[in-house]
This record gives structure tokens, C-alpha cells and sequence, in this order.
């Protein structure tokens, strides 16, 4: 993964030269964090993608064409969060959804493992 | 953290404004004319041209590109020092205090108040030619303190105050002043005036008011 | 069309399907009838601006207008459509059969349209819709200065929105890192798909800083206690634009990306200086992200040469940019259908954006222009006359592929004529009424001022821009409806989406033509000229 790797370092490294030249100018703590925080995270993808090995096309798993869990986990975690304005009730069904749609993401991951 | 900003700001404005303004148009021109001028050539062209790369070209382009932006940049930060200098004992201070949606002008140690009403704009009344430090507050939310005719203006918060100079060189008055950081529901009503005396009538004007400390 | 855009299985196809293409396209039509929901405010804005004097609406009204206006362009229009392009494109280009995890990307477009619908749920409430600006900024925003339902929802929704539109940024990133066909090195991904790779560089990282300030909103708007501080607004502002300034870059480079491709198209030739357009996108980007508080100019404190720095630094990747896009235009045989007239208006146009970005990226002239109708034109100059130009030379040219049938290139003639007439008399006379001191986000002004000439302009300018869209709406039914059919590669295209059926099959390809260089297609081509009779 050395293109990839090198993508997110390069880009790392430039936040991290701005990061250098903002607290030489005299940055405040949250700007600073911010910045620098962006170009160690840049730099740690890049870490990362160098430590793993590309995985071949064959291994990648099959998606189904359809995936109403993965519409309904989403649709959940609004419920979830609009839960926090219209009311308990939306919290508890979003739940209950969410649960129910992480179930099927489960079976659907299963069963393309057994394709 | 707290920056005394001077008065030169009109002047200052004026010096960046007359480097990047013809920068910026010379640049615009020569561009849109580029691009007019290869589009106009390319309709009448039946094969393309082969080259997709000229290293030089890009590595001239970039040193020039450099070249600008540095004197950009000098030419800004010359202007900032000059709008940040600190300079002598000010004349007058001056407390300006915003609230939703009207100004309140103080004259500390003088017991002078100047406040908006509903139906009228107060007016900052000041002498011309001389420094004024001004300490600007809010007593809710973000406002902003312009004065067009200066070109400067700052924001305002609760419970940080923010200190900076002006100077407005001749009398007359100035009826642009206004907030320029959306407050709500009366943010457009949010304007005052700014009277320039010169210093003897400011000081005649001081003496009326002083009356009531 | 229609069948391809809901697809399989009907309604369960329209709720579940993982085709990257399907998602591509639904988040485009959600993102155009936003666009005409805040297309409408606009109008509205324009029309009681045409004159001093409160005609037409309220101030409160007024306020919640422009605030669900720059809402709904920035949160849901211009970013999504810009991410959705990059899902449509991004894997045909790259060889790919779909995108990086297909259910993480049709979860975004959940968490996207239900983001929206929630924001836009505020005009039902009893307060009406948030009134704090796109921004929202704190103090103004909090229970005491905003109470009401209507900026809650407006939070939810910014956050749920935001928080699709990072999934899709790691969708997009993975796609192009991962996803590509043998021999595609990343030296020779086409030039859109390298400006949706940075994008995704700076969703990934700017993104996440928005939805922890919405976050932090809400907690400030239940409990108090987080932005109440002395330096509480200014932390805020800070917060909201380290995410405020990329995300206008996010709406930019896609199109400067399907301008590229464009300009290359219909010069018959490949793009030029392709190793200095990667180098200058990343510099870009990276800048991108220090440049933010530019916007906090005017605020005591602000480390504000560092930012006038970046700021003013930015000149160097854009004119690299702008060089290569002069350089792949000289020597080109240059066809003018609707997607180059497009293409080539953004050019110019962003050429102004750019230059006035530069002006008030010198803290001096910004304490000026800020807050005034200066920026109001610089921002719509590089997100209207650029960005949205741009998406028109991206539809104009990718139609065919996406619809498999031919948009008119008369009506689209007209479409542009309207559109630069437009455009520019909307947003031109906003540059010398900031100067003169007009402020934004007012729903009046003075008489005395003698703003009501230039404002008038604008609002005849707002019609015609209307009018325009008029005319690409018609240009869209006639065109499904006397379909022309499309061939696989009308244009004489060099990437490898015009490889493949219009529109692609489930999984894109079928056979892939080997890849040698960014511009595969067009390599063919030449080896085909070199065989012997």
C-alpha cells in the first residue's frame, strides 16, 4: 500500500509544516489542536495503510444489491438523534430498529462469508 | 492577546487597495484573455497539438506565482503593522457598549452617556485629528462596530473587551456607521451616527455636556 | 431513466440498493429539489431587496430565509451533489466494478436526506425556521437568543446531514486508494478522480470538527455550560470554521475536477501538466485546511497574519491550476457544445471569485469588506459562477453516460447565455455595494444610501438566472421524453467511464482496455492511428 501511504503522509506532512508556521506566528491552543490534530491524524492513516497488505479482488466480500439493514441502521441512528427533540418514543422505536437492522447486516455478512 | 489597533486604517486601506486592485485586474485580463484567445485559435484547428507537459513552463509559472504572492503578502502585512502601531497618549477614550439592537456611547470619568432610542441612532460625538482608544463591549450577543468612511471594523463580545484607536482626520458626520455582525431580529436597524468637531467645538461640546456629570 | 434511477425491486430498490450509480443519482435529485427549495428563498430575498422598504415580508421572515438559504446550498445542494458526482464517476473511472463499502454509502444517503427533511422541519414549528445564519453562531444561537424548536431541528439536521456526507468522504477515499484496476498506478488516476480523492481528504478530517460543534450546541442549548465562557463565542467560530472553510473547497474541487475533463474532452487532447495538477491539488487542500480563520479577521486576537498568509499563499496552487487549464486548452482543437460553454465560463468566473477571495484574504481589506456585500459577491462569484458552473459543464457532459440519451445542445446554448446574463448581473454590482458599506444579512436599507439602482439590478439578474434554470428544465424533459439515444462514448472521452455501456451494467464493466496512462482512452486512440493500414 505505498501510494496510498504516501498520499496521506505527504499530505500529513504539509498540515504539519502549516501546524509549524501557525505556532511560530504565535497560535492560540485550539487552533494549533486543530491543525495539528488533522496532520498527525493524515500521518497515522498513513502508518496504517503502509502496515497493511492490499487484499486481492477475489477476497473482497460480495455485497448484496440490496441492503435494507444498512437503510434502516441509518434510519435508526436519525431516529436516534431526533429522538433527543421529539421525544422518548422515537428513541425507544430507533432502538429497536437499529437493533433489528443490525441483526440483518449479521446474516447478510454471513451469508457472502459462505458464498 | 489585547491589540491596540491605530488610527491609519483609511490610509492603510488605500495603500493595500492600490496594489492589489491593479494586481488583480492585470491578472484577470491577462488570464480571460489567455483563455479567450487559445479557445478562439482552437476552432479553427483541425488536429491538437501533441505536448501534455512542459516541466520549465510549470516550474517559471510557480516561481512567478511565489513572486506575487509574496509581494501580496508584504504589502498586507506592512498595512496590518502600520493599523496595529502603537502610538502616543490618546486624546479621548471612549466606551462603546452594543446591545440587541442599539449602541451606548460612554465617556469615561466625563459622566457622559450617549444611548439609542427606539426612534433615533445615538451619535458618537469626537474630536478630529487626534487619537481616540476606544473599549468596545457587547452585553449579548456577537455585534460588530463599522465605520465604513474608516474602512475598519471589529467584533464585539460579552465579558471580552476589545480595545482599539481611531482617528478621523477632518469634521463632518458620518451616518454609514453600523453593525455588521448579525445580532437578529433588528440587526438592519442597528446604525449610529459619528459627529467630527473640530477640537475647540469638541471641547465647547464636552463642556455643555459635563454640566449634567 | 427512470427505471435506472429507482432500479431493481421497486421500492425496496428505491430504500436499499447498493449500486453506487443508484445513490449517485437519488442524492442528485434530492439535491436538486433542494436546490430549488433554496433557489426559491433566494428569489424571495431578491425580491424584497429590489427596493428599500419592507414590501413583501418580515424581518423575522427575511432572517430565517437567508439562514435556510446558505443552509441549504452549502449543507444540502452544492456538497452533496459534489460528493454524488464523485460516487457516480470515481469507480468508472478508476476500473472499478463498485464502490468501497456500497452499504456505508447508502447509509450517507439516509443520514443525508433525513438530515435535510429535519432542518427544513423548522418551518413547521412554532417559531418557524432557525433564524441564526448558516453559521449558527453562538451566542446568537443559544436557548436564551434562539429558543425554539426550530433551530434544534435545524442542529439534528446539519449533524445528520454532515455525518452522511463523511460516510461518503470514506467511501470515495477507500474507492481510490483500493479500488483501482490493474496498472492504474495512482499517477495515472484521471484528474477528477485525483480532486475527489482530496476532497475526501478534507471531509474526512474537517467534517467530524462540525459535528462535534453541533454537538456541543445542542448540549450548550439543554444544559449551558460550554460556550458560556469569556472566550466561548470566539472558541466557537473557530470550531465552526475549521469545518466552514474546507467545505467550501468540497464544493469546489469535484467541478474543477469534471472541468478538467471537460476542458480535455473538447480539446481532443489530454490534460496538460497532469504531475503539476496533483501536486498543486494537494498543496491546495492542505492550505485549505489553515486558512480558515480568515473568516475571525475582524475578532481581537486572532493570530491574523498566519491566516492572511495562507490565504494570500493560495494564489500558487491555484495558478498551476489555471496554467494547466490554459495549457490543455493551447493547441487543442476546441469543440463548443453546452458542457465546454460551461466549462469555460467557470474558468472566467471563478477567475473573479478567486481574485476577490485574494482581496479580502489581506486582513487590511477585510476589515473593510467583511460581513459586507463584498464577500456576499466573492462567495457567490466562486460558488455560483464557479462551482455551479461547473456542475453544469459535470451534467452536460456526463449525461450521457448516466441517462444513455442526448441533452439538446440548443436549448443548452440558451441555458448558458441565460445563465452568464445572469450570473454576472446578479453578483457583479454586490462588489460596489459592500465597498460602499452595505452590509449582509439585512432585509432593508436606506433610501439615502442609494443602493435601490444596483439592488434592482440584482434582482432582475435573480429572474434571469430563474429563467435559465427554466430552460434547463426544459432541456431535461424534452430530452427524456423524444429520447436520442446515446452511444458509449459520444464525446471522444480519454477515461475509462466512456468504456462502457450508457448507461454502465451493475457492475460497470464487462471488459476493462488496458491502462498505461491517465488517459486510456485516448492512448488507444493513438495506437489505433499507428497500425498500419
Amino acid at each position: 500500500m505505498k501510494g496510498p501511504a504516501l498520499v496521506l503522509l505527504a499530505w500529513g506532512a504539509l498540515l504539519g509544516v502549516n501546524t509549524a508556521v501557525l505556532i511560530a506566528l504565535g497560535g492560540d491552543e485550539l487552533p494549533v489542536l486543530m491543525l495539528g490534530g488533522s496532520a498527525a491524524g493524515s500521518a497515522l492513516v498513513g502508518l496504517a495503510l503502509l502496515a497493511r497488505r492490499r487484499r486481492r479482488e477475489d477476497e473482497r466480500r460480495a455485497v448484496p444489491d440490496l441492503s435494507p439493514p444498512a437503510a434502516l441502521a441509518a434510519a435508526s441512528v436519525a431516529g436516534l438523534v431526533l429522538g433527543a427533540e421529539l421525544g422518548q418514543w422515537l428513541i425507544l422505536l430507533s432502538a429497536g430498529g437499529l437493533a433489528l437492522a443490525l441483526g440483518g447486516l449479521l446474516r447478510e455478512l454471513r451469508r457472502s462469508r459462505q458464498a | 492577546m489585547i491589540a491596540i489597533v491605530a488610527a491609519d486604517t483609511r490610509d492603510a486601506y488605500g495603500d493595500v487597495e492600490g496594489v492589489f486592485l491593479p494586481v488583480g485586474v492585470a491578472v484577470f485580463v491577462l488570464v480571460a484573455a489567455a483563455i479567450v484567445s487559445t479557445v478562439w485559435r482552437g476552432r479553427r484547428r483541425a488536429a491538437p497539438r501533441e505536448r501534455h507537459d512542459n516541466r520549465p513552463l510549470e516550474a517559471a509559472a510557480a516561481v512567478l506565482l511565489v513572486v506575487i504572492a509574496g509581494v501580496l503578502v508584504a504589502v498586507s502585512f506592512s498595512a496590518e503593522d502600520r493599523v496595529g502601531e502603537a502610538r502616543g497618549k490618546p486624546a479621548l477614550h471612549v466606551r462603546v457598549v452594543a446591545a440587541k439592537w442599539r449602541w451606548r456611547f460612554e465617556y469615561p470619568g466625563r459622566g457622559i452617556a450617549i444611548q439609542g432610542t427606539e426612534d433615533r441612532v445615538p451619535t458618537l460625538v469626537v474630536p478630529a485629528g487626534a487619537d481616540i482608544e476606544v473599549e468596545g463591549v457587547s452585553i449579548d450577543v456577537v455585534h460588530a462596530f463599522w465605520i465604513p468612511e474608516l474602512r475598519f471594523q471589529r467584533e464585539l463580545f460579552a465579558r471580552r473587551p476589545t480595545r482599539f484607536t481611531l482617528r478621523f482626520e477632518r469634521p463632518g458626520h458620518l451616518s454609514s456607521p453600523r453593525c455588521s455582525f448579525y445580532c437578529g431580529l433588528r440587526h438592519q436597524d442597528m446604525r449610529f451616527g459619528v459627529e467630527v468637531l473640530a477640537p475647540q467645538e469638541f471641547r465647547a461640546w464636552l463642556r455643555s455636556r459635563g454640566a449634567g456629570a | 431513466m427512470t427505471a435506472a434511477a429507482l432500479g431493481r425491486g421497486g421500492v425496496i430498490g428505491l430504500v436499499g440498493s447498493t449500486d453506487h450509480k443508484r445513490i449517485a443519482m437519488r442524492t442528485a435529485v434530492a439535491a436538486g429539489a433542494f436546490f430549488a427549495a433554496g433557489g426559491l428563498l433566494a428569489l424571495l430575498m431578491r425580491a424584497e431587496l429590489a427596493q428599500p422598504g419592507l414590501q413583501i415580508i418580515s424581518t423575522g421572515t427575511y432572517n430565517a430565509l437567508f439562514t435556510m438559504h446558505g443552509s441549504t446550498m452549502i449543507y444540502l445542494f452544492v456538497t452533496p451533489f459534489a460528493l454524488a458526482l464523485g460516487l457516480y464517476i470515481v469507480p468508472l473511472q478508476v476500473g472499478a466494478a463498485e464502490v468501497a463499502g456500497p452499504r456505508w454509502a447508502l447509509a450517507g444517503w439516509w443520514l443525508y436526506v433525513l438530515g435535510g427533511l429535519t432542518m427544513y422541519g423548522g418551518f413547521l414549528t412554532r417559531g418557524g425556521a432557525a433564524q441564526a445564519t448558516w453559521v449558527g453562531f453562538d451566542p446568537l444561537s443559544n436557548a436564551v437568543h434562539s429558543p425554539g424548536e426550530g433551530m434544534d431541528m435545524w442542529i439534528l439536521g446539519v449533524a445528520l446531514a454532515t455525518a452522511g456526507e463523511l460516510l461518503w468522504g470514506a467511501c470515495l477515499l477507500a474507492t481510490v486508494l483500493r479500488h483501482r484496476a490493474p496498472h492504474m498506478t495512482l499517477l495515472r488516476v484521471p484528474v477528477f478522480s485525483w480532486t475527489v480523492l482530496v476532497t475526501s481528504l478534507m471531509v474526512l478530517f474537517a467534517f467530524p470538527v462540525l459535528i462535534a460543534a453541533m454537538g456541543l450546541l445542542w448540549v450548550e442549548r439543554q444544559w449551558g455550560g460550554v460556550f458560556g465562557g469569556a472566550e466561548g463565542p470566539v472558541a466557537y467560530q473557530h470550531l465552526f470554521w475549521f469545518y466552514g472553510h474546507p467545505v467550501v473547497y468540497v464544493m469546489f474541487f469535484p467541478f474543477v475536477g469534471a472541468v478538467a475533463e471537460t476542458i480535455a474532452t473538447f480539446s481532443g487532447r489530454r490534460f496538460f501538466g497532469y504531475h503539476a495538477m496533483i501536486a498543486s491539488l494537494l498543496l491546495f487542500t492542505a492550505l485549505s485546511m489553515s486558512v480558515w480563520a480568515h473568516h475571525m479577521f475582524a475578532i481581537d486576537g486572532v493570530t491574523v497574519k498566519y491566516f492572511s498568509l495562507t490565504s494570500i499563499a493560495l494564489v500558487l496552487p491555484a495558478g498551476i491550476e489555471y496554467l494547466d487549464m490554459v495549457g490543455t486548452l493551447w493547441g487543442g482543437a476546441i469543440r463548443l457544445t453546452t458542457a465546454m460553454l460551461f466549462a469555460l465560463g467557470f474558468l472566467v468566473q471563478f477567475l473573479v471569485g478567486g481574485l476577490s477571495g485574494i482581496w479580502v484574504g489581506s486582513s487590511v481589506l477585510d476589515y473593510h469588506a467583511n460581513n459586507s456585500y463584498f464577500v456576499v459577491a466573492h462567495f457567490h462569484y466562486t460558488l455560483f459562477g464557479g462551482s455551479f458552473f461547473g456542475l453544469l459543464a459535470a451534467v452536460y457532459m456526463w449525461w450521457p453516460k448516466v441517462t444513455g440519451t442526448l441533452l439538446r445542445e440548443g436549448l443548452g446554448r440558451l441555458h448558458f447565455a441565460l445563465s452568464v446574463l445572469g450570473a454576472n448581473l446578479t453578483f457583479f454590482p454586490m462588489f460596489f455595494l459592500g465597498r460602499d458599506g452595505m452590509t449582509r444579512r439585512v432585509a432593508d436599507y436606506p433610501e439615502s444610501a442609494g443602493w435601490g439602482t444596483l439592488n434592482l439590478l440584482e434582482s432582475l439578474g435573480a429572474l434571469c438566472i430563474a429563467l435559465s434554470l427554466l430552460v434547463f428544465a426544459l432541456n431535461v424533459a424534452v430530452s427524456l421524453w423524444r429520447r436520442r439515444p446515446a452511444t458509449d462514448d459520444p464525446w471522444g472521452g480519454h477515461t475509462l467511464e466512456w468504456a462502457t455501456t450508457s448507461p454502465p451494467p451493475r457492475h460497470n464493466f464487462t471488459r476493462l482496455p488496458p491502462v498505461r496512462s491517465y488517459a486510456p482512452l485516448d492512448d488507444l486512440r493513438h495506437a489505433g492511428r499507428e497500425q498500419p493500414a
